[in-house]
C-alpha cells in the first residue's frame, strides 16, 4: 500500500519537473533500477561532472545489495558525494537542478535529495587586466563566486571574516556574497548595504556588479562613490580597513564600499614599491588630476581674457600659432576634445593591439592633419593632449574629469578667470557634497577628522600604516 | 535650495567682476609693446605705439608676426589712443605694453597731463617701466634694434637687469605715481638715447632724469647716477664697479666689483639744521688690477681705504650739487615729514648736511685675506 503511494508520488514528481523544464534539451533524466525500486537522477548536462556523478551517485545505488528505505540512511550510507541534502519542495528542486546540482527521486522512500557534483568549466585565475602591478601578485578574480571567496580567504585567515549569501533576481537568482570583517566593519555600514541588497531581491534580473553599484552609489554625479577591483590582495587589504565588499557570481569585479575620493589616486604598486617611489607616483597622479581639470579652462581664460598674465614672448608666440585658425579658442578646444574622445573610444573598443595602434597613429595623424587644415593650433593640441594624457593616470575619474572640465570651460568662456573660479568652486562644492554609504566622499580631506594614518598624498612606512590603520576606529 | 542660491550669487558676482573684460581671441588683437609719448610744437600729444601683429600670410601660407608702428595725435592722451585704433585691423591691446617712454621735450614740458589716462584705464599696466628718451619719438621708433625685434621688449629687459643696477633706477609706473605726491614730489626716471658713436647704433641707458612736480628739472650723468644710487640704495645694488688708484703706481688703477651694498639712513633735525647720516656698507671683490698687486693685509686695507675715500668724496660732491639746486633726490623732505611731523620745512635738502660713514669690505678667500 505504502509502496504504491510512493511510486505514484515518484511518477507525479518527475512529471511535474518534466512539465516545468520542458523544451530544455540539456536537462537529463537518468533512471536506474535498484534492488528496492527506481531512482531517477535529474541534472543539466555540462553543469555536472559526469565522472563524479557515476562514481559517487549512480554506482552506489546499482551496486548496493540492500538499500535502506529511509532517506537519512541513504544520505549517510549510500551516497559518496561531499554535499548531500534534502529538498523540501518542487521550487527548490528546480533551483538546484538549474544551479548545476543532481536531484534524486526515489520510488521506494519518501523525500528528494540533491547532490553537489558541479562540473562547470571555469576560467583559470589569470592576471588582472585593469590593475597591473610591477611587483605585486598576479592573481585576479574570476567569474566564479566560490573561487573569488577562496582567493580572499587565502589572504585573510581570520575567523572575523563573515560572508553573507543572497540570491538576487527572481529569474536570474544570481548568487551574491557580502563580505566584511566583523570586528572592524561598522554595524551601520553592514545594515545599509544589506538592506540595499535585500531590496533588490524582488527584481526580475540581476546579472552584474553594476546592478548593485547603481543601487548603492551616490546619484546625480559622475564620480563613482563605490569602488570595484579585480585584485584579491586589494580586497583583503580593504577588508582589514573595515570596509565591506560585495561579490556577485558571474563578475570578475568585486565592489567595495565606502569608496573615498582619495582612493582613486591609490594603486597597488604604491605599496609594493618603496615608499619614495610610491609617494612620488601618488603625488604625480594628484597633479595629473589637477592639470586635467584646470589646464584647459586656465588656458582659455589666459588666451581670451587675461593677456596681461602671459609673458610677452609667450603671448606673441600663441598669437602667431593661432593666426590661421578661423574658430574661437573655445570651439577649437571642444573640437580637439571631441577628436580625443573618439580616438579613446576607438582604442577601447578595438582589440588591444589594434586599439593601441589606432590611438597612437590616430593621435599623431589627426593632430597633424587638424593643424594643417587650420582647424586648430599646435598650442591647443598640446593643451588638450596634456590634459587628456593626465586623465590616463587616474582612469577611474575619466568621466568626471571630462564633464567637469567642460563645465569649467563653459563658465570660463563667458566670464574669464572669475568664471573659471566659479566653475572650480562648484566642482569642489559638488565633491564636498557627495557621500559614500553615509560617509563624506572627501574623507579625510575637507572634513574635521584627524588624519589617523599617513597614507593620503604620500605613503609612509608600511609598518606605520598597518599598525595605525584602524587606530581609534575599532568597534 | 541653498546650493542654487549660492550658485546664483556666484554668477552675479562674477558678472560684476568681469567689468570691462570681453572675450577676445589672442590672435585677434594687436599687442602694443611700447608707448612713446611726445608733444609737438602746438602742444598736441603725439603718441607712437610699437605693436606686434600676428597674421596668416596668404602668399606663402604661413603664420607670421610682424612689427608695426602707429602714430597718432590728439589733444589728450585718450584722444590720441583712440585715434591709433583707426589705423589698426584689430583693437590695439596694451596689456603687453611693458614700457612707457616720454620724450625729453614732453618731460620738460610736464608729465602731469600725460599720465592720467595711463593710470585710469585698466588695460594699461601699472607695473610697466617708464623712461625719458633724449631725442624725438620719431627717432626712437624708427630705430630697429638688432638685439630684438621690438624696442619695447629690449628696454623692458634692460631696465630690470641686475648687471646695470648701479647706473639705472628700477623705476616702474606705479612707483612714479606714488612718489610724485610725497616729499618734494621728486622722481628719478631712467634716461636713454641712441648711441651712434660705435659701428652699430644701440639704445643706451644714459643717466637719470630728475622730475620735480612732473617736470624734468635736471639730469644726472651715468657716473652721478652711481653715487646717487649708492647714497639712496635700498638694497637694490647687486653689481657695479668702483675704480681706485693703484696702491703702488700713480698711473695705474684697480677695479673693484660691487657684490652687495646696503645703505641705512638716519636723520636728526635740531630745529634749524638737518643732519643726514648715511651708513654705507659695500662688499666688493678685486676685479681688475693693472700691473699686479702686492697681496697683503696692508694692501687690501689700503685699497679699502682708497675706495671709501673716493665714495665719500664723490657722494658729498653730488650731494652738494643737488643741495645747491634744491632738488631733493634723496627724499629727505619725506623722511623729515615722517620723523618730525610738526616741522614746517620748505625744502629739507637746503638745510641738510651729509655725514657719511662708509665701510668697504674686500671679499676673497680666507687664504688670501689672512696669509701674510
Amino acid at each position: 500500500m505504502i509502496k504504491d503511494i510512493l511510486e505514484k508520488q515518484y511518477i507525479s514528481n518527475i512529471s511535474i519537473i518534466k512539465e516545468k523544464l520542458k523544451n530544455t534539451y540539456d536537462v537529463k533524466y537518468r533512471e536506474i533500477t535498484t534492488v528496492s525500486g527506481l531512482v531517477c537522477a535529474i541534472f543539466i548536462d555540462n553543469m555536472v561532472d559526469t565522472k563524479i556523478l557515476s562514481e559517487t551517485v549512480l554506482s552506489p545505488f546499482i551496486d548496493a545489495e540492500i538499500l535502506p528505505a529511509d532517506i537519512d540512511h541513504i544520505k549517510s550510507r549510500i551516497l559518496k558525494t561531499y554535499v548531500v541534502d534534502s529538498v523540501e519542495n518542487i521550487e527548490d528542486t528546480i533551483l538546484n537542478i538549474l544551479s548545476g546540482n543532481v536531484v534524486l527521486f526515489f520510488s521506494f522512500c519518501d523525500g528528494i535529495l540533491f547532490c553537489e557534483v558541479k562540473g562547470i568549466k571555469n576560467r583559470a585565475i589569470e592576471q588582472p587586466l585593469t590593475e597591473t602591478t610591477i611587483k605585486g601578485p598576479r592573481e585576479a578574480f574570476t567569474e566564479d563566486l566560490g573561487i573569488n571567496i577562496s582567493l580572499i580567504r587565502r589572504r585573510y585567515k581570520n575567523s572575523g571574516l563573515k560572508i553573507e549569501e543572497f540570491r538576487l533576481g527572481v529569474h536570474s537568482q544570481a548568487g551574491v556574497a557580502l563580505l566584511f570583517v566583523e570586528q572592524h566593519c561598522p554595524e551601520k555600514l553592514i545594515t545599509y548595504v544589506r538592506t540595499k541588497i535585500q531590496m533588490m531581491q524582488k527584481r526580475h534580473y540581476v546579472f552584474s556588479i553594476n546592478n548593485i553599484e547603481e543601487e548603492i552609489r551616490c546619484k546625480g554625479t559622475f564620480f563613482s562613490t563605490t569602488g570595484v577591483t579585480e585584485r584579491p590582495d586589494t580586497i583583503s587589504s580593504l577588508l582589514s580597513e573595515g570596509r565591506l565588499c560585495v561579490i556577485i557570481n558571474g563578475s570578475p569585479f568585486v565592489m567595495v564600499v565606502p569608496y573615498f575620493f582619495i582612493d582613486n589616486f591609490m594603486t597597488p604598486d604604491d605599496y609594493y614599491n618603496d615608499k619614495f617611489t610610491g609617494s612620488f607616483d601618488r603625488i604625480l597622479r594628484c597633479l595629473a588630476f589637477i592639470i586635467s581639470i584646470v589646464l584647459p579652462g586656465f588656458y582659455l581664460a589666459l588666451t581670451t581674457y587675461h593677456f596681461k598674465l602671459l609673458p610677452p614672448v609667450l603671448a606673441f608666440r600663441v598669437a602667431v600659432l593661432r593666426a590661421g585658425v578661423p574658430y574661437n579658442t573655445v570651439i577649437e578646444i571642444f573640437i580637439m576634445y571631441f577628436f580625443f574622445l573618439i580616438l579613446r573610444e576607438a582604442g577601447i573598443r578595438l582589440p588591444t593591439p589594434i586599439g593601441q595602434a589606432v590611438s597612437i597613429f590616430g593621435a599623431l595623424i589627426l593632430g597633424d592633419a587638424a593643424i594643417g587644415a587650420g582647424l586648430t593650433s599646435e598650442i591647443t593640441v598640446l593643451i588638450v593632449a596634456l590634459s587628456s594624457i593626465c586623465t590616463f593616470l587616474i582612469p577611474k575619474l575619466f568621466n568626471a574629469i571630462v564633464v567637469w572640465t567642460s563645465i569649467i570651460l563653459g563658465f570660463t568662456t563667458f566670464l574669464g578667470l572669475p568664471g573659471f573660479y566659479v566653475g572650480f568652486i562648484m566642482f569642489i562644492s559638488h565633491l564636498a557634497g557627495l557621500t559614500t554609504c553615509g560617509y563624506p566622499y572627501l574623507y579625510p580631506l575637507g572634513t574635521l577628522t584627524t588624519f589617523r594614518f599617513r597614507d593620503i598624498f604620500y605613503r609612509t612606512k608600511l609598518k606605520d600604516i598597518s599598525n595605525n590603520i584602524l587606530h581609534g576606529d575599532e568597534k | 535650495m541653498l546650493k542654487k542660491r549660492l550658485i546664483l550669487l556666484f554668477l552675479i558676482i562674477s558678472t560684476l567682476l568681469t567689468g570691462c573684460f570681453n572675450y577676445r581671441d589672442i590672435n585677434r588683437v594687436i599687442f602694443s609693446t611700447m608707448l612713446v609719448i611726445d608733444v609737438d610744437e602746438d602742444d598736441n600729444i603725439v603718441i607712437y605705439s610699437e605693436c606686434f601683429h600676428s597674421f596668416r600670410s596668404t602668399l606663402d601660407n604661413t603664420e607670421q608676426g610682424q612689427r608695426l608702428v602707429y602714430k597718432a595725435t590728439g589733444k589728450t592722451l585718450f584722444d590720441a589712443v583712440r585715434e591709433l585704433n583707426t589705423f589698426s585691423r584689430y583693437k590695439i591691446d596694451y596689456s603687453q605694453c611693458k614700457v612707457y617712454i616720454f620724450t625729453e621735450r614732453a618731460a620738460k614740458q610736464g608729465l602731469g597731463d600725460l599720465i592720467d589716462f595711463l593710470r585710469r584705464d585698466q588695460e594699461f599696466l601699472l607695473r610697466a617701466f617708464i623712461g625719458v628718451f633724449l631725442g624725438t619719438g620719431e627717432e626712437l621708433v624708427k630705430h630697429v634694434p638688432k638685439q630684438d625685434d621690438f624696442v619695447g621688449l629690449l628696454l623692458e629687459q634692460m631696465l630690470q637687469s641686475d648687471f646695470l643696477s648701479t647706473i639705472i633706477v628700477n623705476y616702474r609706473f606705479n612707483e612714479f605715481l606714488n612718489t610724485r605726491n610725497i616729499g618734494k614730489h621728486v622722481n628719478k626716471i631712467n634716461a636713454m638715447y641712441i648711441d651712434s658713436t660705435g659701428p652699430e647704433n644701440f639704445i643706451k641707458v644714459h643717466g637719470v632724469a630728475i622730475i620735480q612736480d612732473d617736470i624734468m628739472v635736471y639730469k644726472l650723468d651715468p657716473q652721478e647716477t652711481v653715487w646717487c644710487n649708492i647714497l639712496y640704495n635700498q638694497g637694490r645694488l647687486k653689481s657695479g664697479a668702483i675704480i681706485v688708484k693703484h696702491t703702488d703706481y700713480e698711473d695705474k688703477y684697480v677695479s673693484l666689483e660691487i657684490r652687495k651694498s646696503k645703505t641705512t639712513t638716519n636723520l636728526h633735525f635740531d630745529g634749524r639744521r638737518i643732519n643726514l647720516i648715511k651708513k654705507i656698507n659695500i662688499d666688493v671683490v678685486i676685479a681688475d688690477v693693472q700691473d699686479g698687486l702686492e697681496w697683503s693685509e696692508e694692501t687690501l686695507e689700503k685699497l679699502e681705504h682708497l675706495a671709501e675715500v673716493k665714495i665719500k668724496d664723490e657722494t658729498e660732491a653730488l650731494f652738494g650739487k643737488l643741495k645747491a639746486k634744491g632738488v631733493d633726490v634723496l627724499d629727505i623732505q619725506h623722511q623729515v615729514e615722517m620723523e618730525y611731523p610738526g616741522s614746517d620745512i620748505e625744502n629739507a635738502i637746503k638745510i641738510s648736511n651729509l655725514t657719511s660713514d662708509i665701510n668697504v669690505q674686500i671679499l676673497g678667500s680666507s687664504n688670501i685675506r689672512g696669509s701674510n
